[in-house]
């Protein structure tokens, strides 16, 4: 190692030690709020490691990411006002110690969540054919997680060029490793077929030499590998919790390579810490002189009333109609990607929207291994670098396996990184029971990822086109969302009831809501609904007008994650009572939010408001238990009629 | 050349045949009367619109659609008397042909009970026609546009009006369309009201004695209390709402309606407005309703709207009495006085409906209005000399009382008030609103 690159390292090192010794005083001070997770001992991982860093990789650290944020981007000002909470931090104080953003550097705080949002980067930069790579830092305590070998085996069997730095410091927060770690850490990377290299902080000329070397076989041949990198930290965790024995870590210390140095340097170390010093201050005085930030509103809040047109359908059927959509899109746009379980020709996945795609281009329809988890994150990397991700998750029973990654990854970095980061992914799914698939392949929940800022979540209906949806979430910078499939829907045609009596529209916003509306001078009741419940909900209001001398309307949002009343205000003026119809869980669901919304914006305009829900238990498999259970026709038919005549 | 049934008010769809004025085969000129229509709210009469021979369209009692053709003017008597014996057999027929669609949809669908209900009632589709969707509900609005206003019970789909049975003893007459009208109003007013009259003396004397003087309003105080109540109701808005179905409506308007009777039947006009009126106002607008009255042109929106009524029998020798609250108020006040007791005193008896207000509410407003009204005769108790000695003009808008008296004549009323500083001051008749 030359002199120069010598001095580099160091000189980085030395400024994330000063960096975080500043932060440990500030936050003593009261002037960090949250806590702060030092690297100090640790800090020439980073300050090796960003030596063979070019621009365009995307690096993405943890908690203790501070020093690998200096070492590759040197932005001490940024670093310090995020920490202290100010507009003038990389994040304007909203992501602060644990989630930062510079030019390609992402931190967050949940641990290997990230690990398959690096394999979609790693695949967004082999998408781009340049020679970029994906950073992901992890720690050792971080292999108990089971997202990082979905995210090993993608991206080892897709040859992603995917360098996981795994900083081995021996612990996991308080708990040693000899507790929770089975098993050799580079035989993970073998089973995978990954390579792996050992280095060590201690001596970091030789770790200088291997990791050169070893990111350098990453980027050329594109192929994931496992740097295992073991150090030591030598302060607590967090803030007050260490409990390792005070003579366990001075042996650290003792042999620390930053002290070492600076015990034989000391002339030189003087001269440099001038300027970090000087640097370090000067960022506390910008910091302490910018001013705090705002708190921002994901969806502003509008007062517009929607107007209504005349809605048309193609008549073909649903799972026609969205595949029709989806061709169309791939063929135009070649951003559009498709990732899922069994979704290419010639199966076309199982419910077979995605069929034919992968005939028009192999290269951009994904089958992957079942890791619902790690296909959400790499949707998730894809969007970052500006690709239009389609995520088929093959049943939406199956998303709680990647709920993390919905919730605290896709929806959550937009806001956590003060707007400087999009994410394009469409996440689409089928719910919903009335098949007889049973408990884990039939319910409805949506309403889970209902209330995610970040999120859209739509919900198809049999009543409106579905390009009419999809077109507006696949747009440049369209943000991630979530689209809920009914499953018993994809094989009926797209046709409007021939009832002579009713009208059928739809709203002119951005995700058209559907309104069966009577020719009548009066309505008695509005049904509110979506998804699968339309058609249903269409069925009872003919059948309560003939049969049971009870006019009703039916809107279903198809945005159902920003019902407001007061977009509708008019034609729910309309009506004398609601009744709100859901086939999920009602406690807590999406009626409730209706409900609450049209009491709030429209007060006690109406004689009476009721939910229609299922019983509080899990779906039966048995058809029949089903359809006793799932809202019907016959089941709104009789409680509109019980809220419209009796009032209950 | 025909008449068709006229739009008398917007919510009634149909109106009565209470009278018909001239009889049917007879002659009528244009403009002379014809026939008498009940509303809801009161019966018009309606003028001949050309001269002929006459056919009516529907005998007394009977429903006519708004729109649907009232009566035919015929060249001879002949002719109409061939067009009443042609249309006699095929009454409905004719009835139907005529209707015109007040619906919007162009089409017209009944729920299969509507069907029912229709067929059981023998009742004429073509009423309907152009509604779209149509159920029982509907059906029987249609046919009683009262119901439709009732949201709670009357208006659930099927909830049919319960059938009565008949007493066997007893013979019944019709009751007229005019006390028809009343009596709905009434009906309304007290259905399910807990309502309770408190009574107010008022020593009137010095009141009298200042209009006398001063030569307003031909000497009549009524005006002056209008006027004084007016300007009060706005601060005690529960005073002109109505409660129905646990909930209470806050009218927009001060409406102060007057109840007038002088031998052609009850009949509340409308003072509009009465919060902006000042009291020459008060007095043409009565003036001008009574000789309506009495010339039988009232027209419905003189009649409707009223948000709280006033009924005043002091001129009948009533003392006191217990008024009826009218239909969608919560409030009547009535006026009665004692002869020639000394200082004049006048009741005022106010019925209030106690599921919107309490005792105590009609008390503090009753005493408000006691005071400003015995406020006009202060001045009597004022010395001379300090009257005098007063700057004689309006403290609030400068006018001088000299040209104040030019400009308003026989309608100024100059004030005098004390201030906050217990000065005495003069207000005119405009400045006082707000007093």
């Amino acid at each position: 190692m030359n002199q120069e690159t010598q001095n580099k390292i160091l000189y980085k090192a030395l400024l994330s030690r000063a960096v975080e010794e500043k932060l440990l005083n500030l936050f003593n001070e009261g002037l960090l709020s949250g806590t702060v997770h030092t690297c100090i001992g640790q800090e020439l991982s980073g300050a090796v490691i960003s030596e063979f860093l070019i621009k365009n990789d995307t690096i993405f650290s943890n908690h203790r990411c501070h020093g690998h944020f200096l070492s590759i981007t040197d932005d001490v000002n940024g670093l310090i006002a995020e920490l202290m909470g100010k507009s003038s931090g990389v994040c304007g104080g909203r992501g602060g110690s644990q989630h930062l953003y510079k030019d390609g550097f992402f931190s967050s705080g949940i641990q290997g969540g990230f690990l398959p949002v690096s394999a979609g980067l790693a695949l967004g930069h082999k998408f781009n054919q340049s020679k970029n790579i994906a950073v992901a830092f992890i720690g050792d305590g971080t292999l108990g997680e089971g997202a990082i070998y979905e995210a090993f085996n993608v991206a080892s069997k897709w040859n992603l060029p995917l360098l996981v730095v795994l900083e081995d410091n021996g612990f996991s927060q308080s708990t040693a490793q000899e507790e929770t770690l089975a098993g050799s850490i580079t035989a993970r990377a073998a089973a995978f077929d990954m390579m792996s290299e050992n280095v060590d902080t201690w001596d970091w000329q030789t770790f200088h030499e291997k990791s050169g070397k070893f990111i350098a076989k990453v980027r050329e041949e594109s192929r994931p590998g496992l740097l295992v990198v073991k150090t030591f930290r030598l302060k607590a965790h967090s803030k007050g919790d260490d409990n390792r024995p005070a003579e366990f870590v001075k042996k650290y210390f003792d042999i620390d390579p930053l002290n070492l140095w600076i015990k034989a340097n000391e002339a030189e170390h003087t001269k440099k810490m001038q300027d970090i010093d000087q640097r370090v201050n000067k960022a506390v005085e910008l910091a302490k002189a910018s001013p705090v930030g705002e708190v921002l509103h994901k969806k502003p809040k509008s007062k517009e009333v929607f107007t209504w047109k005349k809605n048309e359908l193609s008549n073909r059927r649903t799972v026609k109609a969205i595949n029709d959509h989806f061709t169309d899109l791939f063929k135009n746009d070649k951003k559009v990607i498709f990732i899922g379980e069994d979704i290419r020709s010639p199966y076309g996945g199982a419910f077979k929207i995605t069929q034919g795609l992968s005939d028009i281009d192999t290269n951009r329809v994904f089958n992957t291994p079942i890791s619902e988890s790690c296909i959400v994150g790499m949707g998730t990397g894809l969007g970052m670098l500006g690709y239009k991700p389609m995520v088929e998750i093959m049943f939406g029973d199956f998303l709680g396996l990647a709920f993390d990654q919905v919730f605290n990854h896709a929806s959550k970095f937009n806001d956590m990184y003060n707007d400087q980061v999009n994410v394009n992914l469409v996440i689409r799914t089928p719910m919903g029971g009335r098949r007889g698939y049973g408990p884990t392949h039939s319910q409805s929940l949506e309403k889970h990822f209902l209330g995610m800022p970040g999120l859209q979540v739509v919900a198809l209906n049999s009543f409106i086109e579905p390009s009419d949806v999809y077109k507006n979430l696949t747009t440049e910078n369209a943000g991630p969302s979530l689209v809920i499939e009914n499953k018993v829907m994809y094989a009926k045609p797209l046709t409007l009831p021939k009832v002579e009596g009713f009208e059928y529209l739809k709203s002119d916003e951005k995700f058209p809501a559907f309104l069966m509306k009577p020719l009548s001078q009066k309505v008695h009741c509005t049904l509110i609904g979506y998804g699968g419940m339309t058609e249903i909900m269409v069925l009872a209001a003919i059948e309560l007008f003939e049969k049971y001398d009870i006019i009703v309307q039916v809107l279903a949002p198809t945005d159902i994650s920003g019902f407001e009343a007061i977009h509708y205000k008019d034609i729910l003026l309309n009506s004398e009572y609601i009744l709100t119809v859901e086939e999920g869980v009602g406690y807590s669901g999406f009626s409730s939010e209706v409900l609450a919304s049209i009491q709030e914006t429209l007060g006690s305009a109406f004689a009476g408001v009721k939910r229609l829900y299922p019983e509080y238990s899990s779906i039966p498999a048995s058809g029949a238990l089903e359809n006793k259970m799932l809202p019907d026709v016959q089941h709104i038919v009789d409680k509109c009629e019980g809220l419209v005549r009796h009032g209950k | 050349m025909e008449s068709k049934v006229p739009n008398i008010n917007t919510n009634d769809r149909q109106v009565e045949v209470v009278k018909w004025l001239i009889e049917n085969g007879g002659h009528v000129e244009a403009g002379a009367e014809l026939v008498e229509l009940g509303t809801a709210k009161a019966v018009v009469s309606i003028q001949a619109e050309h001269t002929g021979f006459i056919s009516q369209k529907g005998v007394v009692g009977e429903y006519l659609p708004v729109g649907q053709t009232l009566v035919s003017y015929h060249k001879t008597q002949a002719e109409a008397l061939a067009q009443i014996s042609a249309a006699a057999p095929a009454v409905e027929t004719s009835t139907t042909a005529s209707v015109k669609s007040e619906g919007k949809f162009g089409f017209l669908k009944f729920s299969a009970d509507a069907e029912k209900y229709i067929s059981e009632n023998k009742i004429d589709k073509s009423l309907f026609q152009g509604m779209g969707l149509v159920t029982t509900d509907m059906v029987q609005e249609t046919l009683n546009p009262q119901l439709k206003s009732k949201k709670s019970d009357n208006c659930k789909p099927g909830a049919a009006p319960k059938k009565t049975a008949m007493a066997p003893n007893f013979r019944s007459t019709n009751v007229s369309g005019l006390k028809k009208a009343e009596i709905d109003a009434l009906t309304t007013g007290t259905e399910g009201q807990i309502n309770c009259t408190l009574n107010f003396t008022f020593l009137s004397h010095a009141l009298r004695q200042r209009v006398k003087r001063e030569n307003l309003f031909d000497g009549i105080i009524l005006p002056i209390i209008l006027f004084e109540l007016g300007k009060l109701l706005p601060e005690h808005p529960l005073f002109t709402s109505f409660f129905e179905d646990n909930k209470i409506y806050h009218y927009d308007k001060v409406n102060l309606g007057l109840a007038m009777d002088m031998g052609k039947g009850l009949k509340v006009v409308n003072l509009a407005g009465a919060d902006q009126l000042l009291p020459q106002d008060i007095y043409s607008k009565v003036v001008d309703f009574s000789m309506r009255y009495l010339e039988n042109t009232l027209e419905m929106d003189h009649l409707m709207g009223s948000t709280i009524t006033v009924t005043d029998l002091s001129t009948y020798g009533v003392e006191t009495f217990t008024p009826l609250i009218n239909g969608k108020q919560s409030v009547i006040i009535g006026i009665g006085a004692t002869g020639k007791a000394p200082g004049a005193p006048m009741t005022f008896s106010v019925t209030f409906d106690h599921r919107v207000l309490s005792g105590r509410d009609i008390g503090v407003f009753m005493t408000t209005l006691i005071e400003r009204l015995y406020s006009y005769g202060k001045v009597d108790l004022i010395p001379q000399e300090s009257f005098l000695a007063l700057e004689k003009s309006c403290s609030r808008c400068g006018i001088d009382n000299e040209s104040y008296q030019e400009q308003f004549k026989r309608f100024a009323a100059m004030q005098v008030i004390m201030n906050a500083s217990g000065e005495l001051n003069l207000l005119c008749h405009t400045c006082a609103q707000g007093f």
